[in-house]
């Protein structure tokens, strides 16, 4: 109930706001998914990673007050993309944040194409860096390319040999098994077979038990959420010998299913909070205001936010071409101390970090879930800007 | 909710004065001074609202029409009207970004297509009365939904994105929200006119004839069934060309514009603001799509308080706003 009062805070302020000539604000537009299956991802935990970053300012920049507004997508690309013009429109919105699903990013994508907005997303469909690439849009996730070939190299690396996929059966879905397959097939790895489930599904023994008799070392998860979740406990349940290997595992998701049903799981990440002193730190900071420790989508929305805030600092406007020209020209400043570059297709560049998930004897209780077991160097597994369909790479 | 056959309102509604009361164009002076209203609101608004609101407003507008034609005026109460609504928002949407056809070009394949549809749907609906009739609709809307959801054309989850506003007969350059809204400003005031027309057209008796009693029309030489279908056709029609306009407007047709949310989006309207009345298609727009606008911060509390106000009229004013309204009057609104 709380949170909906401060949200209501947070528009009445931005209403009050947009009604006087607001050119000099710095206005954030939040738009995320606050409820459905991705928002105890993202949602309002992302959204108190904006506002650590804005604290870090003191709530403004060149003694100009920073404004968030919040909208909720729904997950529904008409919603995302009439909320995003009504910001555009009214609010003198100067940056979207998070956007995190595929298909509003894309409606967006074509709406700020000829605007003073800059966008960047918690999106990962590669086609955001490809023929949907923007001059003033960039990518906080990893793109799927990226994203499988991070998961599944260092497991073929260490012997898993023949992979089947469970896939959600939506555009997220089908995509990820494609740039994984191609990955596998590519580290003379194999695909031994894959399977659908419906986004309604609430039962995944058909496929399971398909999974277990292909044979296969692995079984990949090109889905996520409570999907995610009920697969690994049934998992468990029918004693599944494969091992899992989910693409997109958040602590919150460990923290639903158990680490019962998710131990020894093989990953990648792009920031766990256990990871070192600075991570450390910062997760008590996140902690303090949010009641549990941040994770990935949580962490890089307070990273942008910071960066994209230093920009406007340093370019001494909101003008987005010029503000977006200083982002990719400097380096972010991750949060564990590494640093990320933003390249012109909007793909970050950034290390990741390969991990296994603890057994319960090994961890010391709840958050404690992960053990980072080595680097993933970000050239490794960013896709090639030689084969981007961007035109802003090629042009 | 109202039972299609029987309609409880239309026993308390005022006697028939349209006989005595002159009329331009279907326009008695009670109806005409409500459109002068309508249109000066129409005018003034976008001073104060945001416009891309208001056109969302009259492009659902015009679809609650259509769905009152049905409902209101022919007795035939369909669930399944996402169908017609998603199908004109998809074939403009394919129109205008894919096949690079002109804003008026697109609006008029979507209402065509969904016309067309509704000459199929309609054909085997109804063959069928009351909930059997509504019960067919809602399934053939379905298979539309999964069909959507299926072919590659739609764009899945995705939607038809991207759909560029286009020059409205090459010279209008409907990019700017100014010159779209004054565009759609303009259609809706005619569809409201025109859809008086229809109602109080001697057409529109028939209908009317048709939804208080089948029998007796059946019996006084009307081909039933054949009025039945026009109406219906009409009305998916009218529905196609209000989903093409919102595409047009908001520059994407996604599965939204065919879930059955839009079905019942629809009802609702109609039933806050009056069914089987000229106006009540009209005020039920703004208030419903305003309670969603306005409420949209606080997230699924939203799903609630609609559901309340749902409760609250069909217990309380049953007769919808104007419905009320035109009682209070004692004449047709």
């Amino acid at each position: 109930m709380k949170t909906y009062w401060t949200r209501a805070a947070v528009l009445a302020v931005a209403l009050g706001a947009g009604s006087a000539p607001a050119w000099a604000e710095v206005t954030i537009g939040y738009l995320a998914a606050m409820t459905g299956s991705t928002a105890d991802m993202t949602g309002e935990a992302g959204l108190h990673g904006v506002k650590l970053a804005i604290e870090d300012f003191g709530g403004q920049v060149n003694g100009e007050p920073i404004t968030v507004l919040v909208g909720d997508h729904l997950g529904k690309p008409d919603v995302g993309l009439s909320i995003a013009r009504e910001w555009i429109d009214q609010k003198d919105v100067n940056i979207l944040m998070n956007v995190d699903n595929s298909a509003v990013a894309l409606a967006v994508s074509d709406l700020i194409r000829d605007k003073d907005v800059a966008m960047a997303m918690g999106s990962s469909t590669s086609k955001l860096i490809g023929e949907s690439c923007g001059p003033n849009q960039m990518m906080m996730l990893l793109d799927n390319t990226a994203l499988a070939r991070a998961v599944v190299l260092p497991q073929i690396a260490a012997g898993s040999d023949k992979w089947f996929f469970i896939t959600v059966d939506y555009a997220l879905g089908h995509d990820l098994q494609a740039q994984a397959t191609k990955a596998i097939t590519e580290a003379g790895a194999m695909v031994v077979g894959s399977t659908v489930h419906s986004p309604q599904a609430t039962d995944f023994s058909a496929q399971l038990l398909e999974a277990q008799a292909s044979g296969a070392t692995n079984i990949a998860l090109a889905t996520f959420g409570a999907w995610q979740n009920t697969i690994t406990k049934q998992a468990q349940e029918f004693g599944i010998e494969a091992r899992l290997s989910p693409f997109y595992l958040a602590d919150t998701d460990i923290k639903s299913a158990g680490l019962d049903a998710l131990q020894n799981v093989s990953g990648a990440i792009q920031f766990y909070w256990d990871q070192n002193d600075a991570t450390r730190a910062f997760a008590e900071r996140f902690r303090a205001g949010f009641g549990r420790p941040p994770v990935f989508t949580n962490a890089y929305m307070y990273e942008f936010t910071r960066h994209y805030l230093k920009g406007v600092e340093a370019v001494g406007s909101t003008d987005a071409a010029k503000v977006t020209e200083w982002m990719r020209q400097n380096p972010i400043e991750m949060i564990n101390g590494s640093e990320a570059t933003i390249r012109a297709d909007g793909y970050t560049l950034r290390d990741v970090y390969s991990y296994r998930t603890k057994t319960p004897a090994e961890s010391k209780g709840d958050w404690d879930y992960l053990e980072i077991t080595g680097t993933i160097a970000a050239d490794d597994i960013a896709p090639p800007l030689a084969e981007s369909t961007c035109p802003l790479v090629k042009g | 909710m109202t039972s299609p056959a029987t309609k409880p309102q239309d026993r308390e509604a005022p006697r028939m004065t349209e006989r005595t009361t002159p009329q331009f164009l279907g326009f008695t002076p009670a109806r005409a001074a409500f459109f002068l209203v309508f249109a000066a609101v129409v005018a003034l608004s976008p001073l104060v609202l945001y416009p891309i609101f208001l056109m969302k407003i009259y492009c659902f507008i015009i679809f609650a029409c259509a769905y009152n034609l049905l409902l209101g005026y022919t007795g035939l109460m369909s669930f399944g009207h996402a169908a017609f609504f998603g199908a004109g928002a998809y074939l403009c949407g394919h129109a205008a970004a894919r096949w690079g056809l002109s804003p008026e070009l697109a609006v008029l394949s979507g209402t065509v297509f969904a016309g067309l549809l509704g000459l199929v749907f309609g054909w085997i609906a109804i063959r069928r009365q009351g909930l059997s009739f509504a019960m067919i609709t809602l399934a053939l809307a379905q298979m539309m939904y999964f069909i959507a959801l299926k072919v590659p054309f739609t764009g899945g989850e995705d939607g038809i994105q991207g759909v560029p506003r286009g020059h409205l007969f090459g010279i209008i350059d409907l990019s700017s929200n100014t010159a779209l809204y004054w565009t759609l400003a303009v259609i809706v005031l005619a569809v409201v006119a025109l859809y008086n027309r229809i109602v109080h057209s001697p057409f529109g008796q028939v209908l009317r004839a048709i939804r208080n009693n089948p029998e007796r029309a059946r019996s006084l030489g009307v081909n039933v069934d054949r009025f039945k279908l026009v109406s219906f056709v009409i009305s998916a029609a009218m529905s196609g060309f209000a989903a093409s306009l919102k595409t047009v407007v908001f520059g994407i047709a996604s599965l939204t514009d065919i879930s059955v949310n839009v079905s019942t989006e629809v009802v609702l309207i109609n039933l806050v603001g009056g069914i089987g009345t000229i106006f009540g298609p009209v005020a039920g727009s703004y208030i419903i799509l305003s309670l969603e606008h306005f409420l949209s911060p606080y997230g699924p509390w939203l799903l609630l308080i609609q559901g309340l106000v749902f409760i609250m009229f069909v217990l309380v004013f049953r007769q919808g706003v104007v419905g009320g309204l035109q009682k209070k009057l004692k004449s047709h609104l």
